[in-house]
């Protein structure tokens, strides 16, 4: 037995949300992620949450039904790759680019989805003006956004005008691959449950890591599992033990499994590729589980005032697939977790009650092969920062009402929680609580043509981040808002003059301080189809840019690729509120 | 694909545990050593070795569980016993549970005695396979449909009402085939969805696919049953998912103020039960309009939270064949109720702050919520509208719950009525310390005391059945043959049985056929009444 006590790391309640490799931007900014999250939670908590805001407000929202309808139409068909017949019953899904929010989040306005025809046609109509991304996936196919010519490249944006229609916005899907085989333990016995997940090494906020490529599936009671629709590729093929009652009572059972890499290793290095082309089948992959001893973890919570806590523990296995996740009860402060297999874990104990007063803890725990009792955790009470929001007099009758400010942690964890946003009052201050932690601070809604300009605290610059410490209250938040946002779009030829239509511009800040994945002064554009890119909303500053032929996902976050390619680059300054047209030249980004 | 599933997986076990949680093992206890053991050995229907099966021990000299594991060979020891009467049950994953002794599958074990020094040597066990259902799911077409969405269904009682519940789900591959396993044996239903994960989607296409039960059909009512036995497959459950027209409704949301209800979100959940994957949720637009697309027919319930102020807004909704508008939702702030929870005169130290207020509301269409008392009792809580019953689960097993009254009125049962933006205050809960009970033994025709049966205990005011009833109880012949359960006062029926459907035991709809061959009592405060029960015939 290892008496352990942890180190706390605080974590924001529903901030910037990292599952496994999953990353969730902060703000109402996130792709489905924070959308189903922000569902579950508003059918879940009970009213009181979030604090109130008082009457009035500044303008006055239009009517009801106000918005016309849009006058843009937009067509295509869903062809097979392989056959060039038409694909009918493929899920096509249109949505629009919001143009704020830098980085690699996509914000989506207008969102919708079709369904092909018998002949393969799909159809939106009454669509408004704007920039749109659209993709396609049907079944056994490889999913494809439109423009994608590679599949660890974006797609690219259409740019739609009113009472345009637009034809031929057609897919060619290919037949994805297929991984069947079976999962068994020790003794040849097939293992049920156990998570099945093609990974390939993609940038992840700069870092090249493992991340699961398609689907994660689970085997059944035969050990069985079948992944299909696989986008050709080279892939490893990683198997996760999921803990079956995990919060039984007190157990003897000290047998897990430790996550396992195809043939049947836990070391990557020695981990063996998969190669996935087009429609290919690869059968009867059979990998055997090692048995490894599992631990028990038992502990307390405690709240600030040192009082037995009860609630929920969630856990999180921060290696693996990434998003194995349960809770657990906290009964009068005490907790048990059961088959714990060595890993690194997270845990997030949260108090009942209203989920914006309830007090807070996380803690990451390194499991070996011994039990961990007397665990340790202390939690904390959420801190008020308050502040107020400052905007141009000029500028004040324009501004959106029922604005509201919300914070995300800078550095992305790996727990979420609800949402605790803070609206600005009608005499313009706010209050947020939140627990212990480093945060920066992001405006709601988004698409209403303002952003943050500035934070400041006691004359200080926080707009990237300020920390809230444990029973510390902040009371002199300034928060500067502006609408004057920048925007640079351009065209790009290539070394004889021809314009290019296949290319991504980067642009990143001179200061290499400001690089980094979660950074606010780097974007990316992709043409749209008269070969124009469109990056808006970078706050003003010195940048690089740089067009390129290729940049894989993520990739724009590692310094070391944007040392390499700073030599060929060309320096831009952006002032506020400007808008610049500048044209490039393409480059190799090799 | 993934990422949805992934925020699901993480939520739904923060909504689980929200739930209050019973049967807490005892920490407290420290397991006792003896020197008698037990051991045996764990075999398939084929007498092939089941490995790393889950052997559990259970006396009431030890206060909880020891366990073992079967090794390659299937054996297993559970050594250091201290001398008493000892239950031994197994499990392991995909085989249904077994206890020694037991006449039928899921019955109730024999437990037997174990002194000082004994080894309990053969106790062994047989282990059947659970039930598996296969099948395919095509489209209209007759394609195969990857990504459906697949559950087996079973009717459970959810606070006295009959509810169809999912008891596992999957998803079929690109080949349409689909394995639900693990299903102990009993009656399921099965259906199958189209899996769009349509959140914040908005469409103009009105070719949706309703949830199609086995063999193929949209309503719950006209599904055929499938009965899962130990050990069998039932294959070929091949279901054709159709397009149904789907409609769009839309609507504005304003609060109490009248102003938009902006930054909320509108969500749609069916009522006639079933999972997440039937949910959808749009947000609500600036101007306070929303729009919700590809809802196919069905009764369904309409619900806008979340906004920037804790209002909030439901109402039920009946979807046909047309698309439905200017749907005006208002919502109302929520009601404060102020109250105090008492110990009566016969309560010892009553340590309120370990003790949960729970509101319910009586029709299940919202979401209650939960209060903590402060030491001096008091406690607070916010709630939507609604009409309200109040509990204290019965965490701390000394005390049980004697009233809630407002203002001196009993509201107990039948709850009371929260109005939008109202404080109730003096809201009492009274505990106590006192305890009724009932106990005795089962006796066949023969005369003869049997372990085997269930007796189910109900109110003979039948106001008093159905959700949050606190007149209604179950109890077994425990090892020493009699029966012994804890009931609040009042007038009962009895009837003793060979087997319960513990899914809908105490649902009106069961209960009326009991009423005839029932034996009636009352029970008083602090009574403790012997009562001889005869096995009902089935």
């Amino acid at each position: 037995m290892t008496p352990m006590i942890i180190a706390l790391v605080l974590c924001v309640i529903g901030a910037d949300t990292q599952v496994g490799p999953y990353t969730c931007r902060g703000g109402p900014t996130c792709p489905p992620l924070r959308r189903a999250a922000q569902t579950m939670f508003a059918a879940q908590q009970p009213p009181g949450f979030p604090p109130t805001m008082p009457q009035g407000g500044r303008a006055q929202p239009p009517n009801a039904g106000d918005q016309p309808p849009g006058t843009a139409t937009l067509r295509g068909h869903v062809f097979a790759a392989d056959t060039g017949q038409p694909l009918r019953k493929a899920q096509v899904r249109i949505m629009q680019q919001i143009d704020v929010t830098p980085g690699p989040a996509l914000v989506a306005r207008e969102n919708r989805l079709a369904t092909s025809d018998a002949q393969g046609a799909y159809e939106f109509k009454e669509l408004h003006a704007g920039r749109y991304t659209i993709m396609a996936n049907k079944g056994s196919y490889v999913s494809m956004q439109y423009g994608q010519t590679r599949l660890t490249e974006p797609g690219k944006p259409i740019q739609i005008l009113d009472n345009q229609t637009i034809e031929r916005v057609d897919f060619s899907l290919p037949r994805g691959g297929v991984i069947t085989g079976r999962i068994l333990d020790e003794f040849g016995e097939p293992l049920s449950e156990v998570m099945v997940a093609p990974e390939r090494f993609q940038y992840v906020q700069g870092q090249r890591r493992l991340v699961p490529a398609g689907r994660t599936v689970s085997t059944n009671d035969l050990g069985e599992f079948r992944i299909f629709a696989v986008p050709p590729g080279q892939y490893y093929l990683q198997a996760t033990w999921r803990v079956g009652g995990m919060f039984g009572g007190n157990t003897d059972d000290r047998t897990g499994y430790a996550p396992m890499y195809f043939p049947g290793t836990v070391d990557v290095a020695q981990a063996q590729r998969l190669t996935i082309a087009i429609g290919t089948e690869v059968s009867d992959v059979v990998m055997t589980m090692k048995p490894t001893r599992a631990a028990r973890v038992t502990g307390t919570v405690v709240d600030s005032q040192g009082r037995p806590m009860s609630g929920l523990l969630m856990v999180m296995q921060s290696s693996g697939i990434g998003f194995m996740s349960t809770g657990a009860p906290i009964r009068d402060g005490a907790f048990t977790l059961n088959g714990l297999a060595p890993g690194e874990y997270s845990l997030r104990a949260q108090q009942m009650g209203n989920p914006a007063e309830s007090e807070v803890a996380i803690a990451r725990i390194t499991v070996g092969s011994d039990d961990i009792s007397g665990l340790q955790i202390v939690a904390a009470k959420p801190t008020a920062a308050r502040g107020r929001v400052v905007v141009d007099p000029a500028a004040m009758s324009s501004l959106p009402p029922r604005l509201i400010l919300s914070a995300s942690p800078v550095q992305l964890m790996a727990m979420m929680g609800p949402m605790a946003p803070a609206p600005v009052q009608d005499d313009m201050t706010f209050e947020l609580k939140s627990p212990p932690g480093q945060y920066r601070l992001n405006l709601q809604p988004v698409g209403m043509g303002w952003a943050i300009r500035s934070v400041r605290l006691n004359g200080v610059d926080v707009t990237d981040g300020f920390e809230i410490k444990a029973n510390q209250e902040i009371d002199a938040l300034e928060v500067e808002l502006t609408n004057k946002l920048t925007t640079i779009t351009g065209l790009v030829t290539n070394a004889r003059g021809e314009a290019q239509k296949d290319y991504s511009t980067l642009v990143f800040a001179q200061d290499s301080a400001r690089w980094g994945g979660n950074t606010r002064y780097q974007s990316m554009g992709r043409p749209d189809q008269d070969g124009r890119f469109k990056i808006s909303g970078l706050p003003p500053g010195e940048y690089y840019i740089i067009a390129l032929d290729r940049v894989d996902s993520g990739e724009a976050g590692d310094p070391e690729f944007l040392e390499r390619i700073r030599t060929k680059t060309s320096r831009l300054s952006l002032d506020e509120g400007e808008t610049k047209t500048i044209d490039l030249r393409i480059n190799s980004a090799s | 694909m993934t990422r949805p599933l992934v925020a699901l997986l993480v939520l739904s076990a923060t909504v689980v545990a929200a739930q209050p949680q019973t049967a807490a093992p005892p920490r407290d206890s420290v397991p006792q050593n003896g020197t008698a053991a037990i051991r045996g050995r764990v075999v398939d229907d084929k007498d092939a070795p089941i490995r790393k099966a889950i052997v559990v021990a259970t006396a009431p000299a030890i206060r909880m569980l020891r366990s073992a594991l079967t090794d390659v060979n299937g054996r297993y020891e559970i050594k250091n016993l201290p001398a008493g009467k000892y239950s031994v049950s197994v499990t392991r994953t995909t085989y249904i549970r077994a206890s020694f002794g037991q006449q039928r599958p899921l019955g109730p074990g024999t437990p037997f005695d174990l002194a000082d020094g004994q080894i309990a040597d053969r106790v062994d066990f047989k282990l059947l396979h659970d039930g598996v259902v296969t099948g395919r799911i095509v489209d209209e077409f007759g394609d195969s449909v990857a990504d459906a969405q697949v559950e087996a269904l079973h009717y459970q009682s959810v606070q006295g009402a009959r509810r169809l519940v999912t008891a596992r789900s999957t998803t079929s591959n690109d080949i349409g085939e689909y394995r639900l396993f693990g299903l102990a044996p009993g009656d399921y239903y099965v259906s199958a969805s189209q899996n769009r994960f349509a959140f914040d989607v908005e469409t103009a296409d009105r070719a949706g696919y309703a949830t199609i039960y086995y063999p193929g059909t949209a309503s719950p009512d006209e599904a055929q049953r499938i009965t899962t036995a130990a050990g069998q497959i039932a294959s070929n459950i091949n279901m054709t998912i159709v397009p149904a027209h789907a409609v769009r409704i839309s609507g504005t949301v304003i609060d109490s103020q009248g102003r938009p209800f902006e930054g909320a979100r509108v969500n749609i959940v069916s009522r006639s039960g079933g999972s997440l994957g039937r949910m959808t949720s749009t947000p609500v637009r600036a101007d306070g309009s929303f729009a919700l697309s590809g809802i196919t027919a069905g009764e369904y319930t309409l619900r806008a939270t979340g906004g920037s102020e804790p209002e909030t807004a439901a109402m039920p909704i009946t979807i046909a064949g047309d698309d439905i508008v200017g749907v005006s939702l208002t919502t109302h702030p929520p009601s404060t109720l102020r109250g105090r929870v008492n110990g009566d005169a016969s309560a010892a130290a009553l340590k309120t702050s370990s003790l949960r207020v729970t509101a319910a509301f009586a029709d299940g269409a919202a979401l209650g919520a939960t209060a903590i008392p402060k030491d001096d009792g008091t406690f607070e809580m916010m709630l939507s509208p609604g009409r309200v019953v109040l509990r204290v689960p019965s965490t701390t097993p000394d005390w049980r719950l004697r009233s809630v009254r407002i203002g001196g009125a009993d509201v107990t049962d039948r709850g009371f009525d929260v109005t939008p933006g109202s404080v109730l205050t003096e809201v009492v809960v009274e505990l106590t310390s006192k305890h009724s009970e009932v106990s005795g033994v089962v006796t066949l025709d023969t005369g003869e005391k049997t372990r085997d049966a269930t007796i189910v205990f109900f109110a003979q005011d039948s106001e008093l059945w159905g959700h949050f009833s606190r007149f209604e109880g179950l109890g077994s012949p425990g090892p020493d043959g009699t029966y012994k359960v804890r009931l609040t006062p009042g007038a009962y029926y009895a009837v003793a049985l060979r087997e319960v459907d513990r899914s809908q035991w105490n649902t009106p709809e069961f209960l009326v056929q009991l009423r005839d061959r029932a034996v009636a009592f009352r029970l008083a405060e602090g009574e403790s009444k012997g009562l001889d029960l005869r096995l009902s015939p089935p």
